[in-house]
This record gives C-alpha cells, structure tokens and sequence, in this order.
C-alpha cells in the first residue's frame, strides 16, 4: 500500500498537518488504532454496579453497551443489531434483562447472544427461518474487556498485551495511585464537542510547556506555574505517559518578589499587580494519597484517554473522534466511596477548573478549535516539536514536548506512516 | 392583583439579568444575585442520573465574583456575541418570600464571520428572595436540556 503521507526527513520533531485532516488517514486510524490493539476506556464498574445494569458509551466511532451480566462479568457489546444495523440501545444508561432491537424485535442477553427471535417458524407454518439458522451466530459483535480496579477497557482485537504491560510500570504506578482497588463513587458526566482533531487534546495533554503561557488563571491570581518541580515518564512504546506537577503554589501577594524576574518577562500574561480571589478557600486542597508529595498528575492512556488526578479533583476525559474535524469529549468524574462530606465538597468545587466551563481547560479547548482552523487550511504544512530537544525520554523540566514526540512515534509505527 | 405585579418584578429581573450578560457587563449582571447567593449549570443528564457534579458551580457569592474575574481578565475566549432569550417565566412558589421561580433559555452565538447558532436550551430554577426593597437571586440553577455541550461554556448563562 503507498504511504498515506510523507513524513518529514527530520522526523521525530516534525508532524504534518494532514494527519489532522486527511479523510484517508483518519479511516486508517478508525482500524488500525480504535478497532486495533488499543485498550479502550469504556467506563467505570461503578456505574454498572449491579447486575443487569448498563451504561452506553464508544470505542472510537463505534458505539457499545457496556453490561453487567453477574458479579463478576462485565460485557462491552456493539450497539447494533446484526439484523439489519438498527441501533439498539438510545438512553445513556439503564437496566434490564435483554435488548431487543425495535424493528423486528429480535433479542439479546446482557452477553450479546441472540434469544428472541419472533414467528422463528414463519405464520401457519409458511415463512420464518430455516432450521439451519443458527441463533449462536447472529449475536452481537462482542469486545475484549479488561477490568483495572474499578475501570472498564474494551478491545477490538484479541492480541491486546494485559493492560500492565500496556502502560508499563512508571505509568501504572500512577494510574493506582487513583485506582488503588477502593470502590469508586460517581460524580457525573460532562460531554462537549469540540471542532478539531482527536489528537490536537492528546498532544495538549501531554504538553507541560502551554500550561504557563496560556492559563492566565493561575498567573493572574498569584499561582505560580513555571517554577514547579515538573516530570515527564513515557512508557516504552511512546504511547502513553504521565506528566507529574508539583501542586499549584499559592504565593501571597508579599511574596511576589520572589519571582524570578527572567521568568515572568518570559510571560505575556504575567502580571505583579495579582488579583485576590475573592473566595481563595476555592484553592484549598485536602490531603490524600499520602505518598504523593504534594504532587498532581495527568495521566494519558493510549490512544485518546486521559486520567487527571489535580487539587481534590479526580476524572477520566476521553477524546471520541467524530470525523478529522470534530470530537467529543466526555468526562466521568469520581471519588470513592469512602469520602467524607468534605472531600466530596472539594471533588465537587474543583470540577470548576475542568470541563466544558472549566476556569482551566476553558483555554484549552479555544486553542484546539483556532489549531484546527490552521492545519485543515494549509495541509502541506508541518507541526515543529523542538521543545526539550529532539528525543523522546523521561523530562524533569517544564519546557519541553518529549512525550508528544513520544506519542507519534507510536503513532507512525501504528499507522506505519 | 399584587400576584401581577410580583410576576411583573420577576419577569423584569430575568430579563435584565440576560440583558447584562448579552451586553457582556458582568459586573452588573453581579448586582442581580443577593449577598447569600449560589449560581450552577447542570444537564438534565447529571440530574436524571442523580449526580451532584456541575459544569460551573458558584457556592457563595464570593466564587461568583472571581468567575467573573477570570471572565474578564484571565481567560483566553474566542470573541462572541451571545444573545439569550428567556421565556415563560412562572411563578412556582410565592407569594410569601423566598420564591421559587422558572423560565426557559435559549442561547445563541454569533462569532466573526460565521453565522448565528443556538448554543444552548435549558430550564432556569431559581430561589429568588427581597433584598433592600429589590429582588435579586438567591440561587440560580441552570438546567440543559442536551448533556453535550457545543465547544466551550465560557460565560454564564
Ligand atoms: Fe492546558
């Protein structure tokens, strides 16, 4: 097959803006990564907790059911009756026995295998199926799944390696500091969609060196970003990654000298007249995993799944592409059910900086629509990753798009690009 | 006939308080919500399900102040006319004070060189009380009807 795309002779540190945007290369990515070796995040066992119950949600484009079928079997189901493609299941979440699909009322078991299927034998004896029609071959398309204390992965492909192996262990040491086996507590959902590309949000969250420049929040209201203590691990693969910050720190407006003036004439937005908040508690952080040091992390799974685990505030985002020009965002966030009142208070005001209205991510998501706009005008056009170097190690510094780099060159070996 | 009147009074808060914000004058838009205030934006979805998390969560007055201080001053927003059109606005609890009061929304946008689009389609349930002669809101909840949201929701609705 010819190459979808040349890739530039520099290689790591270039990206060609026709990955954004070329039809061809997002079908690709549709089978080689999403119905691919890729573990996909589908939910969390707590919004399934008893049997029966079921929540709808995506693998990629595809749209699944994930049900619980007993204590301790979870389905991950193609929603779409493999009678003639009629979607099954419209409401986000619910339960029930079977799904039967409206048309000709054909029926399905939490774990996809046909049982209903009416005037089997025709009317009187004339029509219906033949007795060769075997029920055990017409149920719905089934995914792999792999459960990590409390949250749900699906698979299109049965060679998947075990999800430890798939993130390597810098990566899922990180990813149990959140899911450490305690049960976990909904919190809610928030979904957006966004006019860009799926990976434009991957690199974005892989990218320590925008934080500074872009989220005026925090500069304007005395939180300094560009001196914290920052470290980038990147599993094997390049794949995936965690990015690990020290907390936001809350300088006193007295303490505003000790600002390295070379680094603020760095920043556009930085100003020494800071604002107060007029509520600082909104910043107050309760103390837990007690082995973290004060540090926050954003976790990205690939491909499109990120984990972020930030003041009190504890969620999962998934990037959904919807065509090379659109995604949809949904979050799912959580605690445990452990909390007390007080921490669930915390989770909930620190939601503030996440989300669709997030005082944070708000930035993000108006840099990703302008992003777009730029590379789906000029598709001959190259991305230049040259922050921190051309390699794609471990970072201990803010400056630097090591794990972008990272991220395509698993990418390119995927996509064979 | 007093009923009227204070139906008048509500209707003429919900419509300057949209009018603040279509005009972009927060700081005016502040001056509708009583000194002991909450402001949240839920989807029907999270309610249904009975989930607490908002897409923006004010719990006092004070956080309404710096929302609309990052508003102004610290968040990057693509420049946008925003227009609401409020309506049906009813009494559900009254006339004795607090009043618990609704109406619909629908919000639209125009960005530069585009054409205009609705945003937004929601419910406002709101607690309104009498503060030094004037009503203002005690807690405002926006409900949408959709549980995607196009884009970002930068402004209060
Ligand atoms: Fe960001």
């Amino acid at each position: 097959m010819h190459k979808l795309v040349t890739w530039p002779s520099e290689g790591l540190t270039r990206v060609p803006h026709s990955v954004y945007a070329d039809p061809a290369i997002y079908e690709q990515e549709q089978i080689r990564i999403f119905r691919g070796r890729s573990w996909n995040f589908v939910g969390l066992l707590a919004e399934v907790p008893r049997p029966g119950d079921f929540v709808r949600a995506y693998v990629g484009e595809t749209p699944v059911i994930v049900a619980r079928e007993s204590e301790s079997q979870v389905n991950v189901l193609v929603n779409r009756c493999p009678h003639k493609g009629v979607q099954l299941c419209q409401e986000w979440a619910g339960h029930t026995k079977t799904f039967a699909c409206p048309y000709h009322q054909w029926s399905f078991d939490l774990n996809g295998s046909l049982r209903g299927l009416p005037f089997r034998r025709g009317v009187d004896g004339a029509g219906g199926f033949s007795a060769e029609f075997d029920c055990g071959s017409h149920g719905l398309d089934r995914l792999h799944v792999t459960t990590h204390n409390g949250a749900i992965f699906a698979s299109f492909s049965a060679d998947t390696p075990d999800f430890a192996r798939y993130l390597g262990p810098a990566n899922l040491m990180y990813f149990e500091r959140v899911f450490d086996g305690r049960p976990l507590r909904v919190l809610g959902k928030m979904r957006h969609r966004v006019a860009t590309n799926w990976k434009t949000l991957v690199e974005n969250f892989k990218d320590p060196y925008h934080a500074t420049l872009l989220h005026v929040f925090f500069a304007t209201f005395g939180i300094w970003r560009a001196g914290q203590r920052t470290e980038v691990r990147i599993d094997e693969s390049g794949g995936s990654s965690t990015l690990v910050q020290q907390s936001p720190v809350v300088l006193q407006k007295a303490r505003a000298d000790e600002i390295r003036s070379d680094i603020a004439d760095q920043m556009k937005v930085f100003r020494q007249d800071f604002l107060s908040l007029a509520e600082p508690s909104i910043l107050k952080v309760l103390r837990e995993f007690p082995e973290d040091e004060d540090t926050v992390t954003m976790q990205t799974l690939w491909p499109n799944c990120a984990v972020h685990q930030n003041l009190n505030s504890l969620g999962v985002r998934l990037a959904l592409p919807r065509g090379p020009h659109m995604i949809e965002i949904h979050w799912t966030f959580f605690g445990y059910e452990t909390d007390t009142p007080e921490m669930t208070e915390r989770r909930l005001l620190h939601a503030n900086f996440f989300g669709p209205a997030g005082l944070v991510t708000g930035d993000d998501i108006e840099i990703w629509q302008l992003n777009q706009r730029g590379v789906a005008t000029t598709p001959s056009g190259v991305a230049r990753l040259e922050a921190g170097g051309s390699g794609t190690e471990d970072a201990d510094f803010v400056i630097t798009e090591t794990a972008v780099r990272a991220f395509y060159k698993h990418y390119r070996k995927i996509m064979e690009l | 006939m007093t009923h009227l009147n204070l139906l008048f009074e509500v209707q003429a808060l919900y419509t300057e308080c949209a009018a603040a914000l279509d005009e972009g004058e927060f700081e005016r838009w502040l001056g509708y919500f009583a000194s002991e205030c909450s402001y949240s934006i839920h989807t029907k979805e999270n309610i249904d399900r009975g989930w607490p998390i908002a897409l923006m969560s004010c719990t006092n007055r004070g956080m309404l102040i710096d929302r609309v201080a990052a508003v102004l001053k610290s968040s990057f927003i693509i420049a946008r006319v925003q227009r609401r059109i409020v309506s049906g606005v009813r009494l559900r609890e009254g006339p004795e004070f607090p009043l618990r009061t609704q109406a619909s929304f629908a919000v639209f946008e125009t960005f530069t060189g585009e054409p205009s689009t609705l945003f937004v389609v929601g419910r406002f349930d709101d607690v309104v009380c009498r503060e030094d002669g004037v009503l203002k809101f005690a807690q405002r909840r926006c409900v949408l009807d959709s549980s995607i949201v196009p884009n970002s929701l930068p402004y209060p609705l």
